[in-house]
Formats: C-alpha cells, structure tokens, sequence
C-alpha cells in the first residue's frame, strides 16, 4: 500500500509541477476542467490503493452489454469444436 | 484551441496506418486464429470491408464538413445536446481503448519479459511518453511516426523472411473445414479491434491541409488497404509456422520470431518484436489521447487543447491499473464485450451523423 501512494504521490506532484505554471494563464473554465480531471484522478487512486472496487463507469458497461455479448459470442461459437 | 495546426493527406494517412498496424499487427494473429482457425485471413477480409465502409462514412462527413471534428459537425448537424449524448460513450471509450493498449504491453511485458517488474512501470512511461509526443502536437506526431513505423515494419519483414525455410503452406488448408461461423467469430472480433477503431480519426481528419483534401480519400483507403494486406500477411506466415495452434500460444508472432536461427549468428530476435510492440503501442497510444485530448477540450469548449493532456493521461495510467484483472479476464473482454461497446460508442453515432447529414444534404439539393 504505501509502494503504491508513493508511486501515485509521484505521479501527481511531478503533472502539477508541470502544469500549476501554466494554468495560472489560462481561463477559469480551463482550470475548472483541469481541477474536475484531477478530481476523477484522485477517485480512481483511492480505487487503487484501497482496492474497495468503487463503480466505476466501466462496470456499467460491462453490466449493461455483457449479456448480449456473451449471446453473440456463444452464438458464434456454438457447434465449432 | 490555441493555434490550428495542419498536416498533409500523406501524412495523415501515415498516421492512419500507424494506428491500425501499431498495436494490432502483434496483438491480432493468436486471439485471431484461435477463433477462426486457419481461415483467420478471410475473417480479415470481412472485417477489413466493414472497416472501409465505416472509412467512408468518416470521409463523407469530413467533406460535408470541412475543417471541423466530430464534435464540431455533431453540433451543427444535431445541436449540442444530442452531441453530449452521443459524446459521453465515444469519449468513455476513447479512455477505455487508450487503456487498452497500455494494457496490452503491460501484460506483454510482465508475462514475457520482465515478470517481476510492477504494471505500473509500464504504464506510466508508456503514457508519459504518448503524453509527451501527444503535446508536441499532430505535425510533430506525423514527422516522427513515419520513421518508427517504418523501422518497426522493416523488422517484421525480416523476421518473416528469416522464417521462410519454416514455413509449411499445407497448414493453410482445408479451408472453412468447420463452415462460416468461425470465420464470422474472427471477423467479429477483428472488426471491434482494430477496424471500428477507424471511427478515430472523425477527430483528426480536420487537420488536413485543405490544398490537400482531395488526396485524402484516396490516401486513406490505399492505407487501410496496405493495413489489410500486412494484418494478412502476419496471420498467413504464423499459420504456416504453427498450424491452427498458433491461436494456443501467446503473441504468436513473438513466439515465432524466438523460433528463427539463421546461420548461427541470427537467433533469440523475439526482443526485436518486443520492440516492435511497444513502439506500435506507444504511437497507437499516442494519436488516441491526442484524440481524446482534444474531444475532451472541444466538448467543454476549451481555448487551448493541451491543458488537458496529462490529467487525462493521468486517469489513463489509473485506468489500466484498475481494469486489468490478469491476462485471461482481459482477453475475455477483448473477444466479447469490446466489438459491442465499440459499435455503441464509436459506430453508431457515426452512422447516425452521417444519416442526418444525408437527408440533410438531400433536403437541401431537392429545395
């Protein structure tokens, strides 16, 4: 756990170093997109450090289409050995 | 965005071939012929066709709308709602093939090279770089991508040649032993990798120089062609290496390049393809988040592009950390639920715009 906040901790510190410069000259709205990405950067590390599962949109996907992929899928395979 | 940058037909449709070859040139032959069998090629001419369909749809939309993006001619031809609609699966699957190709050589590189190295090395230098690339901007990528890919294709060549005396053409043979459907399931999963992935470029084909649109049709489809032919070639040679049980073994082609000794002093190249892997999946990497990048951008209504560029990278990293569940889960995804999700989310609002504009165009021609 701690091997993978210090990675991520990385990771963030050197992107903000290199950005926080440049978003003092842009717009508000430039900085609110950049902080509402940070933010769902932020949501998924806790994903990844605490390994809870949290939904993700992916889930969604994969709950709404595997059912009719797993029909097509076996459809396809079905009477091939 | 800050300032328009433009590239010419030919390199536009470089960068085309570099994205459908890339990753795919390594990744589609097992997964493929373990479908299809030794037919694997004809389910790569099916899905080559379908992918030249949806290339005209994008061209067609790129000539009624010349110099915009998808999200730019989505506004004008559906207005902005239903552009945020139809936006909302293209972006969330743009993150979730960008992820998949860094996932790709993730789990290359753990399952084959260095098995004791974290994912998360992989990712992270793989994305940087692409992120790096990425903000260097579309004429940078076209200028740099031409030598890569080039190197990267010399090598497969060579590696294919080194490997003639191996090779028993008998192995291609019968054809369609099992009848249609195992060729329709090779065919259904290389239209969802990597030819729906096409739909891609409605975000990049606006960079053209506008001396140079009338190049552009006939570029594209010489590069999908050329795309076809080297994905065939690749499956063709593996087969007859390895028969049908290529499907069984891991990155064929890795496998089949660690086969070849040549006069004693040519063997163990398989690192050759490892590089080639990783190269093809960096630019693939590379042109998807400049995609996203600027979709991300055009969507929220953002002056400059690039400000985006490494928090989205950013989640991309996390993505792949938290969508790959092993290599076996992975492929599964890959083979099912990838070619549907790939026709909600990039084929269908593409079908639907260029619908709309049709009638449109029509209307207009009739009043």
């Amino acid at each position: 756990m701690l091997e993978k906040i210090f990675v991520l901790f990385v990771m963030f510190v050197l992107i903000l170093a290199y950005d926080v410069p440049r978003l003092k000259l842009k717009q508000k709205r430039e900085r609110l997109a950049y902080g509402g990405l940070m933010l769902i950067a932020l949501y998924f590390s806790v994903d990844y450090v605490s390994n809870i599962d949290m939904p993700k949109l992916h889930m969604v996907v994969t709950l709404l289409l595997s059912d009719t992929a797993e029909q097509i899928f076996g459809y396809l395979k079905a009477g091939v050995s | 965005m800050t300032n328009r940058e433009s590239i010419t037909a030919g390199q536009m449709s470089l960068l085309f071939f570099t994205f459908m070859t890339g990753s795919s040139i390594i990744n589609i032959p097992a997964p493929l012929i373990a479908f299809a069998k030794n037919d694997a090629w004809l389910s790569l001419i099916i899905s080559g066709t379908i992918g030249g369909l949806l290339l005209s749809c994008v061209l067609y939309l790129n000539k009624q709308y010349p110099g915009l993006t998808f999200v730019e001619y989505s506004r004008k031809a559906v207005g902005t709602w239903i552009t945020y609609l139809l936006s909302i699966p293209f972006v969330s699957f743009l993150f979730h093939m960008c992820a998949g190709i860094v996932i790709d050589v993730d789990l290359f590189m753990t399952s084959s090279l260095m098995d004791e190295t974290p994912m998360y090395i992989f990712s992270f230098i793989v994305l940087l770089a692409a992120a790096i690339t990425a903000q260097a901007g579309i004429e940078a990528m076209a200028r740099m991508f031409i030598i890569i890919i080039t190197v990267m294709l010399c090598f497969v060549v060579i590696i294919f040649l080194l490997a003639l005396p191996d090779y028993h053409p008998d192995q291609l043979l019968p054809i369609m032993p099992q009848g249609i459907k195992p060729v329709l399931h090779g065919a259904y999963f290389s239209y969802g990798f990597p030819y729906a992935e096409v739909i891609v470029f409605v975000m990049l084909l606006s960079f053209v120089r506008k001396t140079n649109s009338k190049e552009l049709n006939k570029s594209m489809y010489m590069a999908l062609v050329m795309n076809g032919v080297i994905l065939i070639i690749s499956v063709v040679c593996t087969i007859m290496m390895f028969g049908p049980m290529a499907g069984e073994r891991k990155y064929s082609l890795y496998q089949f390049a660690r086969i070849i000794q040549a006069v004693d002093i040519i063997e163990r190249i398989e690192s050759i393809i490892a590089m080639a892997l990783i190269a093809g999946s960096y630019m693939k990497a590379t042109i998807t988040l400049y995609a996203l990048t600027l979709a991300m951008s055009q969507l929220l209504r953002l002056r400059d592009n690039r400000i985006l560029m490494f928090p989205i990278a950013l989640i991309i990293v996390l993505l792949t950390l938290l969508l790959s569940e092993g290599m076996t889960k992975w492929e599964e995804t890959v083979a099912t639920i990838h070619p549907l999700y790939v026709s909600i989310s990039y084929v269908f609002p593409v079908l639907l715009l260029t619908l709309v504009t049709w009638i449109k165009s029509k209307g207009k021609q009739s009043s």
